[in-house]
C-alpha cells in the first residue's frame, strides 16, 4: 500500500471529498458526525466545514425560492449546531448565511418594485446551471486552493476595498422603499454582490458575468446564485480574516514593548509578525500546559509538522517563528504568568468564540493570564475573526466549556490519584472569561479595533434579528 | 453460510486519488464465546448489552468509522437475528453510514478460531485489516500505529500483526475477574515475544524459551490492557487456518504463533497506547471500570453529553449529572454526581441517585435509592427500593421496598415481588438455563407476584464463568474464593463448556443438510483413499481439510471416521479377504485416524466411536460379526480402553433398537472376556499372547 495514509483518518479533507462526491444527506451525515467526535475541531475549521456545507446545500437545494433555502439551510444548520454545541462558529456561520439569503430575498423584491429590466429567463436559467456545475468546474478543493493562490492578488488589502464597497452599497439599500432592514444591512460586512458591488469586486468575482441579474420574472433563479456568490465570500473571507487582523497590528503594538501572549494562535502569530516588520519589542510566551503546549512550542521554534496537524488549512501551513523576524521570545510556564505580567506593556490573546456582551471562550487558563493582566492594569487585546464573533448570550457559561482528554492532567495510568479525587479529573479546554476584563478585540471588520462596550454593535451588525434565535 | 452481499470494495468511490489503495477493512467478532456476561448473554448478544445506554457494538463501530474504515464485516456468533435486526435499523446501515458496507456474515463457530478460519475461507479479505472484538471502546487515533505496521512490513514480510494495548496502571487485572495477561515484550522493537495468561492472585510462572532472554532488553509486563484490537495482514488467516486447534485468539493463537517463532518466523508486534482511551468490556469489572469513566465524562469524544449515538439530548450538569432533556424529573430528587439518566426517564420525589446510570424509557418510583447501579432500559422500579451495585435488566420490574444487594444481576423481564430481599451476588433471570429448570427460589422472587429464576445456583462452584460473570468489586470474601476455586480450574471444564454452547449454538442456527452433506462427502472421500492405499498422515489433513470447509464439529468428523472406517472393512470382507484379517489390517493402518490430534480422547467420545460403526454395521451384511472383529481389534490394538467397551456395552442407546441390539450380540463373549481379563490379568503381555 502506498504510504500515503494521511488522509485515512476522517477530518477536513475527507469531508470535503465527501462532500463533493456523495449526496447532500451523507454529507450532513458525515460531517456532524465529524463534529460530534470531535475530528473537526477549533473554530476556523468548523467555520469552513459548515461554509462548504451549506453552500453545497444552497447549491443543491431545488426550486431556491428565498423561503425554501431560508427553511432548508436552518434545517441543516440546526443539525449542526445540535452536534456542535461548543463551537460557537457553527452557529455563526449558519446566521451569517440566513443573513445572506435574506439580504439577496430584499434586493430581489426591492429589484422587482423598482422594476429592473428583465433579463430572459433563459438566460438566468442557465446561470443556475452553471452554478449547479460549479463543484465540478473549479474542482472539491475550491476553498483551499482558492485560499492558497488566489490570496495574493485577490485579497491584497481586502478590508480597503470593503470599505469602499459598502457606502454605495449602504446608499442603495436606504433608497430601497419598504426596505425593513436597512440599518443593520447598512453595516453589513457582507459585501454584497449586488450589480453595482460587483463590479467593484470583480478580483473576487470570479463568475465573469458582470451583468446585472435582476430579474422581474424570474425570482427564483436569480437569487440562488447571489446567495452562492455570496456564501464564497464567507470562505475568503476566513481565510483572509489573519491578514486583515493583522492590519492593525502596527497601530496596537509600539516599539520596545513588552507582549504576553498565550497557548498557540496562527491569528496571533500573524499579527506579531506584523507588527514585527516594523517595530523590535519583546514577547513573552506562556505555553498553555497540558493541551497546547506542543503545538505552542512547535509554533515558537517553527518546526511545525504538517503531518502531525491532520489537515492543516492553508494559511496554517507558512507560519515562521517570531523568532526570525528578530523578535526576542522567552517562553514561560503557565505558573510563572502573573510574575512576569508586571513587566509586560500589553496581553495579546486569541479567542475562541466572543459573544455580544464582551465576554469570551478561550483556551483554558486564559482566565488566569487575563486576571493577572487586570490586577498589573495591563491592556488586554482579543484578536477575533468576524466568525468567532457569536450573538448568544452567555446565560450558562459553564455549558460553553468543553472538556477534553482527562488523562492529560492525570494520566490513566495513575489510577489512585485518579480515583482519590472525588468527582474525577477533568480538563477543560476552555476558559469563560466574563465580559470587562479585555479592553480591545481586534477583529477584520471595517471598524478593525473596537472597546469591549461597542462590541455588541458589531456582533449584531453580523447577523439579522431573526436569525439570532436558531 | 455465504455472505449476503459481497459488494466490491470501497463501492462508493468515496475515496478520490487514492482509489488504488484498499480501503480499511475492519472485522468485527462480536462474540468472544465467553460466558462472562451470563446471566444476560443468555438471552441477547454480548454485543447489544448496554453501556452508558448504548449498546456495545456501538461504541465499536463508531470507532471503526473514526478511524476511517470503510469496509465492515460483522460476526455475530449467538443471537444472530437480534444483531442483524439491531443493525438493520441502526444508522449504520442507512445510506448515510460511515461505512462503504457492512456486511454481517455468519458461521457455524464454537471459538474465534472457527471464525478466523470461515473468514479466511470466504476470501473477502485482500490486503491488512483490523479484527476487533465487538466491545472495544476506545477513541485513540489508529493512524500511527497503522503507519507504523506499514512500514515495519515493508521492511520485513513476517511482521504479520500489530497488537494495540493501553498502557494502564500496574495491577489492573488483579481485581479478581478474569485473567492477567502478560506479555513479554522486546522494546527496542515494539515486538511481543511471548504471552501467557494468569489468574489473579497467583504467583505467575511462564515457560519462556531461553532463546528469547539473548535479546538484549525485555519487558515483562501484565500492566497492558488488551483491547483486542489487532492490524493483521491476510497471513494470520492462514495461520489460523494451517493451525484449527487454535479457539482463543491470545491464549492459543498468540500463545502458540509466538512458540513457533523458530518454525515459521511470524513475528507478532504491538503498539502501545499512552495517552486517550482504550478499553474493552471485557467482563463485568471492565463494564463497571467503563462505566465510571463514562460516568465521569473521562471519554472526552464519546462522553455521552457529546449524544455521538443517535437523537439524544443528554446535557451535563454543573453538578456533574447527565441527564437528558427528556427526563422528568420530581422534587426533591438528589441526583448525585456521576450519574447518567437516559431519555423519557421519570423519577419520583424523594429518590437519592448516587452515580448510577438509568436507561432509556425508566420508572423509578418514589423515595427509591440507586447507588451504583446500572438500570438498564424500560425497567420499572417501585418505591422505597434499595438498589446497590446492581444491574437490573432490560424490562425488569422491581417491586416497593424491595432491597437488591450488592452485584446482583437481575435479568431482561423479571419481575421482583413487592418486598423482597435479593441477597448480594444473586443472579436472576427469566429463562431458566436448561440444566436446572425445575429448580426456581420462590423464596427469592417472592411467590405468585414474582417472576424469574435463581440462575444455574448449583454450577457456580466449578464453572469459570461465574467468577468473572459477576459484578463484584474488590470484595474480601472474594478473594478468598480466588485461592479455593483455582484447584477446580481446569482446562477440561471450560472446553467442555465451550462445547456444550457451540452445540446449542449448532442448533439455533439448525443447517442439518450441510453436516448431512459433510458426512457423505468425507465418508467418500476417506473410503476412496483408503482403497488407494493411502497413509494415514496424508488422509489425516485431508481429513482436517474438510472438517475445516465443511464447518463440521468434532462429532461428525468422529461419525465419518467410523462410518468410513467400517465400510472399508466390509468392502474388503465382501471381496473376500477374512474378516479378521481386514478388520486388523484397516485398524493398524488407521488407528491415527480416530485417534487423530485435536480429537478428544474421553472416554465418551470413544464410545460414541462405537456406537457409530454399530449404527452403521447394522445395515451391512454379518454386522455382528465384523463389529466383534472391529471392537477386538480395538482393543488389541490399544487405541481404546477397557473402560469405552465396557461402558458401550452398558449404554442403552447400543441395544435400545432390535437391529442395534442383534448387531451387538455376537460381541456379547468378547465384552464377557473383557471383564473376567480385567479382574484377573491386567498385563498387556498377557494380551498380546493371547492375540497371537
Amino acid at each position: 500500500m502506498a504510504p500515503s495514509t494521511a488522509s485515512l483518518t476522517p477530518g477536513l479533507t475527507t469531508f470535503q471529498k465527501v462532500l463533493s462526491t456523495e449526496p447532500l444527506d451523507s454529507s450532513i451525515a458525515f460531517l456532524v458526525s465529524l463534529l460530534k467526535r470531535r475530528q473537526i475541531k477549533g473554530s476556523k475549521r468548523c467555520a469552513v466545514a459548515t461554509t462548504l456545507l451549506l453552500l453545497r446545500t444552497v447549491e443543491l437545494t431545488k426550486q431556491a425560492d428565498s423561503e425554501r433555502l431560508i427553511q432548508r439551510v436552518s434545517e441543516v444548520g440546526k443539525k449542526l449546531i445540535n452536534a456542535a454545541p461548543h463551537e460557537p462558529a457553527v452557529g455563526n456561520i449558519v446566521r451569517r448565511v440566513l443573513g445572506i439569503i435574506r439580504d439577496e430575498d430584499e434586493d430581489d423584491q426591492a429589484g422587482t418594485r423598482t422594476g429592473d429590466d428583465g433579463t430572459p429567463t433563459s438566460e438566468a436559467g442557465s446561470d443556475s446551471v452553471a452554478s449547479l456545475e460549479q463543484p465540478q468546474s473549479r474542482g472539491g478543493m475550491h476553498p483551499i486552493a482558492n485560499g492558497l493562490s488566489a490570496r495574493p492578488d485577490a485579497s491584497a488589502s481586502p478590508s480597503p476595498q470593503r470599505g469602499t464597497s459598502r457606502p454605495p452599497l449602504m446608499s442603495s439599500h436606504t433608497g430601497v422603499p419598504g426596505g425593513p432592514r436597512a440599518v443593520t444591512s447598512m453595516f453589513s460586512i457582507i459585501s454584497h454582490p449586488t450589480m453595482r458591488s460587483s463590479g467593484v469586486d470583480s478580483p473576487t468575482h470570479r463568475s465573469g458575468s458582470g451583468t446585472p441579474q435582476m430579474t422581474a420574472s424570474g425570482i427564483l433563479s436569480n437569487l440562488r446564485p447571489e446567495v452562492i456568490k455570496g456564501v464564497k465570500e464567507i470562505i475568503d473571507e476566513i481565510n483572509a480574516a489573519d491578514d486583515e487582523i493583522s492590519a492593525a497590528a502596527l497601530e496596537q503594538i509600539h516599539p520596545q514593548e513588552t507582549i504576553i501572549t498565550y497557548s498557540s494562535s496562527l491569528t496571533v502569530q500573524r499579527f506579531l509578525l506584523k507588527a514585527a516588520s516594523k517595530r523590535k519589542f519583546t514577547v513573552v510566551h506562556a505555553e498553555s500546559y497540558p493541551n497546547n503546549h506542543l503545538k505552542t512550542h512547535a509554533l515558537l521554534t517553527g518546526t511545525h509538522d504538517p503531518t502531525e496537524d491532520e489537515d492543516s488549512l492553508p494559511n496554517d501551513s507558512f507560519s515562521k517563528p517570531l523568532t526570525s523576524a528578530g523578535i526576542s521570545v522567552i517562553m514561560i510556564p503557565d505558573s510563572a504568568v502573573f510574575a512576569v505580567m508586571s513587566r509586560a506593556t500589553k496581553v495579546v490573546l486569541d479567542a475562541h468564540a466572543v459573544l455580544t456582551d464582551g465576554s469570551l471562550v478561550a483556551a483554558s487558563g486564559s482566565k488566569a493570564v487575563i486576571k493577572a493582566a487586570r490586577f498589573h492594569r495591563v491592556p488586554v487585546l482579543v484578536v477575533a475573526p468576524t466568525y468567532k464573533l457569536s450573538p448568544s448570550y452567555p446565560y450558562d457559561p459553564y455549558k460553553m466549556i468543553e472538556y477534553g482528554d482527562a488523562g492529560k492532567v492525570v494520566p490513566f495510568q495513575d489510577s489512585e490519584l485518579r480515583m482519590g479525587v472525588e468527582t474525577g479529573v477533568r480538563n477543560p479546554l476552555y476558559d469563560f472569561v466574563e465580559a470587562g476584563d479585555v479592553d480591545l478585540f481586534v477583529t477584520n471588520q471595517v471598524p478593525a479595533v473596537v472597546s469591549a462596550g461597542y462590541l455588541y454593535r458589531v456582533v449584531r451588525e453580523q447577523y439579522h434579528d431573526e436569525d439570532l434565535q436558531l | 453460510m455465504p455472505p449476503k452481499t459481497s459488494k466490491p470494495a470501497g463501492g462508493k468511490g468515496r475515496s478520490g486519488d487514492d482509489s488504488k489503495e484498499e480501503p480499511l477493512t475492519a472485522v468485527i467478532v462480536a462474540d468472544t464465546f465467553e460466558t462472562r456476561f451470563a446471566p444476560f448473554t443468555l438471552e441477547r448478544p454480548r454485543c447489544l448489552l448496554s453501556l452508558a445506554n448504548t449498546p456495545l457494538i456501538d461504541y465499536t463501530l463508531e470507532y471503526l468509522a473514526s478511524a476511517g474504515v470503510q469496509v465492515v464485516y460483522l460476526y455475530p456468533g449467538a443471537h444472530v437475528e437480534q444483531v442483524e435486526s439491531y443493525l438493520d435499523s441502526s444508522r449504520w446501515k442507512s445510506p448515510n453510514s460511515p461505512f462503504d458496507s457492512l456486511t454481517i456474515l455468519r458461521c457455524m463457530a464454537s471459538s474465534v478460531g472457527d471464525v478466523m478460519r470461515d473468514l479466511d475461507q470466504k476470501h473477502l479479505i485482500a490486503g491488512d485489516f483490523l479484527v476487533v472484538t465487538g466491545d472495544v471502546i476506545s477513541n485513540f487515533p489508529i493512524e500511527p500505529a497503522l503507519r507504523q505496521h506499514k512500514s515495519r512490513r515493508e521492511k520485513d514480510k513476517n511482521a504479520i500483526m500489530t497488537m494495540i494495548l493501553r498502557e494502564a496502571e500496574p495491577g489492573t487485572h488483579d481485581h479478581g475477574g478474569g485473567i492477567v495477561p502478560t506479555f513479554v515484550l522486546d522494546p527496542t522493537k515494539q515486538r511481543c515475544l511471548h504471552y501467557e495468561e494468569s489468574f489473579p492472585g497467583t504467583q505467575f510462572t511462564a515457560h519462556i524459551d531461553p532463546d528469547i532472554l539473548k535479546s538484549p532488553e525485555i519487558d515483562v509486563r501484565q500492566d497492558l490492557i488488551d483491547c483486542r484490537l489487532d492490524i493483521c495482514t491476510p497471513d494470520v488467516l492462514s495461520l489460523w487456518s494451517d493451525n484449527f486447534d487454535n479457539q482463543a485468539p491470545r491464549k492459543d493463537f498468540l500463545f502458540g504463533v509466538l512458540k513457533d517463532y523458530e518454525l515459521n518466523g511470524k513475528t507478532i508486534h504491538t503498539y502501545i497506547v499512552q495517552d486517550h482511551y482504550a478499553s474493552r468490556a471485557a467482563d463485568f469489572w471492565f463494564y463497571n471500570a467503563i462505566s465510571e469513566d463514562f460516568k465521569r465524562g473521562m471519554v472526552t469524544s464519546l462522553a455521552v453529553e457529546n449524544n455521538v449515538f443517535g437523537d439524544t439530548h443528554y446535557d451535563r450538569t454543573q453538578r456533574g449529572h447527565v441527564v437528558d432533556r427528556s427526563v422528568i424529573t420530581a422534587r426533591p430528587t438528589k441526583l448525585g454526581a456521576e450519574s447518567i439518566v437516559g431519555p423519557r426517564s421519570s423519577i419520583g420525589a424523594g429518590c437519592d441517585i448516587k452515580s448510577t446510570v438509568v436507561g432509556q424509557r425508566c420508572h423509578i418510583g418514589k423515595g427509591t435509592v440507586l447507588d451504583g447501579a446500572y438500570v438498564w432500559d424500560d425497567a420499572t422500579i417501585g418505591n422505597n427500593v434499595k438498589i446497590l451495585r446492581a444491574i437490573v435488566g432490560n424490562e425488569a420490574f422491581i417491586g416497593d421496598d424491595c432491597i437488591i444487594g450488592e452485584g446482583a444481576l437481575i435479568s431482561y423481564g423479571v419481575k421482583i415481588a413487592p418486598g423482597t430481599t435479593v441477597p448480594a451476588g444473586a443472579r436472576i433471570c427469566k429463562t431458566q438455563a436448561g440444566s436446572d429448570s425445575g429448580h426456581k427460589n420462590d423464596a427469592l422472587v417472592g411467590g405468585d407476584a414474582g417472576e424469574g429464576h435463581a440462575y444455574a445456583d448449583d454450577d457456580e462452584d466449578d464453572y469459570f464463568g461465574s467468577r468473572v460473570s459477576r459484578l463484584i468489586y474488590e470484595k474480601p470474601e472474594f478473594a478468598d474464593s480466588i485461592s479455593t476455586l483455582d484447584s477446580d480450574l481446569s482446562e477440561d471444564e471450560i472446553s467442555s463448556k465451550g462445547g456444550s454452547r457451540s452445540q446449542s449454538f449448532a442448533t439455533s442456527v439448525s443447517d442439518e443438510d450441510t453436516s448431512d452433506r459433510f458426512q457423505h462427502d468425507t465418508v467418500a472421500i476417506l473410503v476412496q483413499r483408503m482403497q488407494e492405499g493411502k497413509q494415514a498422515d496424508d488422509m489425516l489433513s485431508e481429513l482436517m481439510g474438510l472438517r475445516f470447509s465443511g464447518g463440521a464439529d468434532e462429532t461428525q468428523v468422529r461419525k465419518a471416521v467410523a462410518v468410513a472406517l467400517m465400510k472399508y472393512i466390509h468392502a474388503q470382507i465382501e471381496s473376500g479377504i477374512a474378516p479378521a484379517e481386514a478388520t486388523r489390517r484397516a485398524l493398524t493402518a488407521y488407528n491415527t485416524l480416530i485417534r487423530r490430534k485435536g480429537a478428544t480422547q474421553a472416554t465418551e467420545a470413544q464410545v460414541a466411536f462405537l456406537l457409530d460403526a454399530q449404527r452403521d454395521l447394522t445395515r451391512r451384511k454379518e454386522g455382528g460379526k465384523t463389529l466383534l472383529f472391529v471392537i477386538k481389534d480395538l482393543y488389541d490394538l490399544e487405541i481404546f480402553g477397557e473402560e469405552a467397551f465396557s461402558e458401550w456395552w452398558a449404554d442403552g442407546r447400543s441395544s435400545h433398537d432390535p437391529d442395534m441390539a442383534a448387531v451387538k450380540q455376537q460381541s456379547a463373549p468378547f465384552i464377557e472376556w473383557l471383564e473376567n481379563a480385567e479382574s484377573e490379568s491386567e498385563s498387556e503381555e498377557e494380551d498380546e499372547e493371547e492375540d497371537e
